[in-house]
């Protein structure tokens, strides 16, 4: 046995009241005098405080969580309800806005086209905006697509943290699509088509 | 609700009527664990609490995770009466997962901040369970067990004397080890982590600064 095992057993005896006066004396003695011995007993002390906080800790994260996921699978049916909303938002608004809009939108996705970095999701498909991983702080246009989609093919986001879904269906008669940042709650989303591999990740802000 | 819980509930039922709860509600409710309470105020929080760690400009924190670890050390301290009641709840939960958030980011300094951040006010105690977590990975699961029992079970049978010890005579019955054996694994174990501690330049400050 090492001297800090030997110590660590007396420290315990100590703990445990199994030390007889005369070494309880002894023991407050050493406490005194042997700095080594001192910092033993005082890591003895802080260690079973911190465990016990630890364990504390791990527990009440634990109901948490659990609480989290009950919260949110009773939450489902709101989920659906934003879904439905969004979809029905893009669906009426959105083709509205473009063709009021569409001289001054027309410019901005040109303008953006000509400094985005464009990365494929699929060989049918191209992110222009924002980029993998990026995060969007300001301007009406998120991301663009171009394709000849399915009419049935939607683009389905995931906030990854609430895990809530939105699904938009596409605009099949335009070769792009574009959501309005201020549509979408801050969060990290990630973004694919239905029926395509791949997903690619951009933060709202 | 649980049974021990029974004297809150028609304050619950009430605060359902007028859609709030009030701040002596809520700290009664996380003493008392009234897992209703608990969880209302769990959502109540999380958006904002949530736009406050994203305001952490170009660093890929995990919300959900910060989020849960400032509601468990609120929870914590609530219960272990280190809340003085001089913020509202909502108040002191976001100063803790925003030094959560700081902590992470002073450990990286290379990171931009996205707005004014004046203090960074030390959270020692999660910082040190935190790590204890890290390292109690690195035990076997043995040693793991017997330290548990020693440690925090006789805290659990006797709620009075919480840094109480469990005898390694009941050690042993729970293992189905002798007296000796108990002891000596206890010690071999305790000696381990020690060491693991000692080497780890961190957590040696914190549990050797005298």
């Amino acid at each position: 046995m090492n001297t800090s095992e030997q110590d660590i057993e007396l420290i315990e005896n100590y703990l445990d009241d199994k030390l007889t006066q005369e070494e309880v004396v002894h023991f407050n003695e050493r406490l005194k005098n042997d700095s080594s011995f001192e910092k033993l007993f005082e890591f003895r002390k802080k260690i079973q405080n911190t465990w016990t906080q630890a364990n504390e800790f791990e527990s009440t994260k634990s109901f948490l969580k659990k609480l989290d996921m009950k919260n949110t699978s009773s939450g489902s049916s709101k989920k659906l309800y934003w879904a439905i909303a969004v979809a029905a938002m893009f669906i009426l608004i959105v083709p509205i806005t473009i063709k009021l809009n569409k001289p001054n939108n027309q410019l901005q996705m040109n303008e953006l086209e000509s400094k985005a970095t464009v990365e494929f999701l699929d060989d049918r498909f191209k992110q222009l905006y924002p980029v993998q991983g990026q995060i969007v702080k300001s301007g009406n246009i998120l991301f663009t697509w171009e394709s000849a989609l399915d009419v049935k093919t939607a683009i389905v986001l995931t906030e990854l943290e609430s895990k809530e879904v939105y699904i938009i269906s596409p605009i099949t008669s335009d070769l792009k699509n574009y959501l309005l940042k201020d549509t979408m709650p801050p969060g990290k989303y990630e973004w694919k088509m239905e029926g395509f591999k791949g997903t690619k990740l951009f933060i709202i802000k | 609700m649980s049974s021990n819980n029974k004297g809150l509930s028609h304050i619950f039922q009430k605060s359902n009527q007028i859609g709030e709860l009030t701040e002596d509600m809520i700290i009664q409710g996380i003493i008392e664990r009234t897992e209703s309470i608990i969880g209302r105020v769990y959502q109540d929080n999380k958006s904002k609490i949530k736009n406050l760690i994203w305001s952490f400009k170009n660093l890929q924190l995990d919300v959900e995770d910060i989020y849960q670890d400032g509601f468990t050390i609120a929870i914590m301290n609530i219960r272990n009466g280190k809340f003085r009641g001089e913020s509202s709840f909502s108040t002191y939960l976001n100063s803790i997962c925003r030094n959560i958030c700081l902590k992470k980011l002073k450990d990286r300094p290379s990171v931009e901040f996205s707005e004014v951040h004046d203090k960074i006010e030390e959270n020692d105690n999660h910082f040190l369970i935190q790590k204890l977590l890290e390292i109690r990975s690195q035990l076997d699961s043995k040693c793991k067990e017997i330290i548990d029992l020693r440690f925090t079970l006789a805290g659990k049978v006797n709620e009075a004397e919480p840094n109480k010890c469990l005898s390694f005579d009941d050690i042993a019955e729970h293992l189905g080890i002798t007296t000796e054996n108990a002891r000596q694994r206890f010690k071999r174990c305790l000696d381990g982590l020690r060491k693991i501690v000692m080497n780890s330049s961190e957590m040696k400050e914190q549990f050797y600064s005298i």
